[in-house]
């Protein structure tokens, strides 16, 4: 009997030995009686979305940022100085701050930026996360060129009376047409703008709201003859919000298709309305009879169709060879060879 | 002494050995009632049948779907919060959601039949074998394509498992998961093209149109190949017969259902005796309400503890008699506009709760309007005359203002849109995924009405009873 209890102490010995052997292969540094190891600890983890907004365009710069931590009760965010802690929801009396499960922010625009979140467990374990989020603006789409017809000015059939190589480029009402002539290595291959006449051209096109386009248009001037009134070129774009009330614009393909008059610019008047240009650009005579090529830029605004309209000015008001639309070229001639439009992408 | 020490050496070996006894590895045991399938499989009916249980296995899905879809977004409302549709509609839902469960198994179901059709297509002998096969694919990918939008990540099961198997399947990447999908839907069109069904069946212009709204829902989304797809479908000549019906309201009409429009559906048949209820459990005649079409009496004040899937104020403001004169009717019941719950009309049932109301999982105006976004692809907005042209046309259908030449048709435009046209359609929240706009809408969405909105909210957890029985083989979705 006493030997079996002798077994028996020597099994407990080395039952308890083993126990604490077992114990003491925790990894937890100072346990205390009854603490249990902490077999989940804190994970941490997080996405960032982009609002990527419809409108407004800023849209791209707020990011929703939603915490994935896994085994987590608390948050701590950090974020760079010139980031913007959001509070979407400013109904409700929380004030979201930088210990919040799930936080939104604005970045000041483009760019590469830290964020890190360090999550913990009421244990005290934590674990911590830092991502670079990158921040972009999202693409556009190219805009399509403009369609111009007969942007060569060649002579061409028109819907009344003879060809011409202003065919296309007709509006009445606020001025006479070009006229055929040759130029430039040609021949009825560019539109004069004739001395002492309100000479011009006028086309209206379809358009992007909000784009950017380029203008280029070569001209030639005739030497100057030295006289009081110096011919000059005037390009202007004409904004569709300043078309005749209820005028819905027509985009004809072919010239023979154009009318003459009834367009969305009936007098210089609504012509030389302020608001109404998105450019206006005036050429002097370059001293040069060669051929030049001249660049102009233009934003649409909220347009979706505007017009081109063109005329020789320098004038006087009245008594020019012409109709009398208070307006008359200078004492030279100018010719264009070509005007085209396109977008800036 | 001696004896009592070995008799504690023998005790502990017994024990050890009892212990090492209970690891799984050598443990087999079989299914007494596993069904044996070989005669089916011998028998040309067979196949048919398979492919019937298939569709059957299918008609449980609308029944659910639209709580994890319209009710998960900022389309549709309970009447009263309870259970399930509570935690969905507020965002608080936890891994044991059934919805999610039954959406999960159900899905998988429909994978199993089309599994063990294209597993044996050898024995195939019926003349129309590469129909069926194709109607297999079909199945297997759109239930996948369910799944992969559901729950992300998923197992893409491509042969018929048992459930020991389940390692050889983890959670794949959803970008495999939708590589996948794209292989099936073209094995689907390439066996279809030469067969015509009605739309209630797999066909080669449903795989077409389904694999045009996988790409464009990929992770990374496939708009050129979207492009093509929709490029065929959208001519008005197109050698599907599909067409925009002139009439809005009778692309839902109960007595034109199947119609040039509907791209796939699922049909149902009227019961000759009401579904049964909790209050009729004796009577045997009456079908059980889980396996019918169920969707039409839940979304009325008639099922579900009132009715669930009510148009939330949000779409009410957007969908109003003045804004939408054809589709606010058509959209909501009309006796109950103006009340606090606003009744869906499009899935009414037909008679009193016997529905046997069709359930449309793709139609042509859908297609119409992924072809625009197809076009606009990964810009916010587009002023390309095709896109302009396919989202007219369901304006124009819909008697609202088309959008002019030369204007830009932008991406919230089209994603109000869709809102409008599809609304109770289980389309909402997948297309605020595939828009980018589900975090920011959701979040303003959950911020008015005092829910809890978060990213992780977008999808489901995989189902905690899945994860139970798997030794927790697949990981839980954050935030669960």
């Amino acid at each position: 009997m006493k030997t079996k209890l002798k077994y028996l102490k020597t099994y407990a010995w080395l039952f308890i030995t083993s126990i604490t052997v077992l114990i003491s292969c925790q990894d937890d540094d100072l346990p205390e009686v009854g603490d249990l190891p902490d077999l989940t600890p804190p994970s941490a983890n997080f996405v960032a979305i982009q609002k990527e907004g419809t409108t407004p365009e800023e849209d791209f710069k707020i990011y929703f940022l939603t915490n994935q931590s896994v085994s987590s009760t608390d948050y701590q965010w950090e974020i760079p100085e010139n980031v913007t802690l959001l509070d979407l929801d400013t109904d409700d009396d929380v004030t979201p701050s930088l210990t919040s499960e799930n936080i939104n922010l604005e970045f000041p625009g483009e760019g590469t930026f830290e964020v890190t979140l360090t999550s913990s467990d009421k244990l005290g374990k934590t674990s911590t996360i830092t991502k670079s989020i990158e921040v972009i603006e999202p693409p556009k789409p190219d805009v399509p060129d403009p369609v111009l017809v007969n942007s060569d000015f060649d002579k061409l059939p028109k819907s009344s009376g003879s060809d011409c190589t202003c065919s296309g480029w007709i509006n009445k009402s606020i001025g006479d047409q070009g006229e055929s002539s040759s130029g430039n290595g040609g021949s009825d291959n560019v539109v004069k703008f004739d001395n002492n006449e309100p000479d011009h051209l006028y086309q209206e096109f379809e358009v992007i709201p909000d784009s950017d386009y380029t203008v280029e248009i070569v001209t030639s001037f005739k030497s100057p003859t030295g006289g009081s009134f110096p011919s000059m070129l005037e390009l202007r774009v004409l904004a569709g919000s300043g078309y005749t009330g209820g005028y819905t614009p027509t985009y004809y393909t072919d010239t023979v298709d154009f009318p003459q008059d009834g367009f969305g610019y009936s007098s210089i008047s609504q012509v030389e309305e302020a608001a109404n240009n998105l450019l206006i650009q005036t050429q002097a005579n370059p001293n040069d009879d060669g051929y030049i090529t001249y660049t102009y830029s233009f934003n649409s605004g909220a347009n979706n169709s505007v017009a081109l309209f063109i005329r020789g000015i320098g004038g006087p008001a009245t008594g020019g060879g012409g109709g009398d639309f208070g307006y008359n070229s200078g004492d030279e001639e100018i010719r264009a060879d070509s005007v085209t439009v396109t977008a800036t992408n | 002494m001696k004896t009592n020490f070995l008799k504690i050496l023998y005790t502990t070996a017994v024990v050890s050995l009892m212990l090492t006894s209970c690891s799984v590895d050598e443990l087999t045991i079989s299914n007494p009632n596993e069904p044996d399938k070989t005669p089916t499989l011998n028998d040309p009916s067979g196949f048919v049948s398979i492919l019937n249980g298939m569709y059957d296995g299918y008609q449980k899905i609308p029944a659910g779907e639209f709580l994890i879809t319209e009710l998960r977004s900022d389309n549709g409302v309970s009447a009263n919060g309870d259970g399930d549709f509570g935690d969905i509609e507020s965002f608080n839902m936890t891994a044991d959601l059934g919805e999610a469960a039954n959406y999960w198994t159900n899905n998988y179901k429909v994978i199993l039949s089309a599994n063990i059709i294209l597993d044996n297509q050898d024995r195939i002998q019926n003349s129309n074998k590469n129909q069926i096969i194709g109607e297999a694919y079909f199945m297997r990918a759109l239930s996948h394509f369910n799944l992969a939008r559901a729950f992300g990540d998923v197992p893409f099961i491509d042969r018929e498992i048992t459930p020991e198997d389940f390692e050889e399947y983890p959670r794949l990447p959803l970008s495999e998961v939708y590589q996948k999908i794209v292989s099936d839907f073209n094995a689907a069109i390439s066996n279809l093209e030469s067969f015509s069904a009605k739309a209630n069946r797999g066909t080669a212009g449903a795989a077409k149109s389904l694999l045009a709204k996988v790409y464009l829902s990929a992770p990374t989304p496939n708009y050129a190949q979207a492009k093509i797809l929709l490029d065929e479908l959208v001519d008005e000549n197109n050698s599907y017969g599909y067409q925009l019906l002139d009439s809005f309201e009778n692309v839902f009409a109960f007595d034109n259902e199947l119609n040039e429009e509907i791209i796939f559906a699922v049909s149902y048949e009227s019961l000759s005796t009401p579904p049964i209820t909790s209050d009729a459990r004796d009577d045997s005649s009456a079908q059980v309400q889980g396996d019918s079409q169920r969707f039409s009496i839940d979304m009325t004040a008639a099922g579900r503890a009132q009715g669930v899937n009510l148009a939330t104020p949000e779409l009410q403001a957007l969908i109003t008699a003045a804004s939408e004169p054809i589709r606010f009717p058509v959209s909501f019941l009309s006796s109950t506009v103006g009340s606090n719950r606003v009744e869906n009309n499009k899935f009414q049932p037909d008679a009193d709760q016997n529905s046997g109301r069709d359930w449309i999982v793709l139609r042509y105006s859908d297609v119409l309007l992924m072809h625009a976004e197809a076009i606009m692809g990964e810009f916010l907005e587009t002023s390309d005359a095709d896109a302009i042209t396919s989202y007219n046309r369901v304006r124009e259908r819909a008697g609202v203002a088309p959008i002019a030449g030369g204007d830009v048709l932008t991406k919230e435009a089209l994603l109000n849109e869709r809102r409008v046209e599809l609304a109770f359609e289980n389309h909402r929240l997948y297309d605020l995924i595939r828009f980018n706009q589900a975090v920011p809408i959701l979040t303003q969405f959950s911020n008015d009405n005092g829910y809890n909105f978060s990213a992780n909210d977008l999808l489901l957890p995989i189902p905690q009873r899945e994860r139970d029985v798997t030794d927790n083989f697949y990981p839980q979705n954050p935030g669960y």
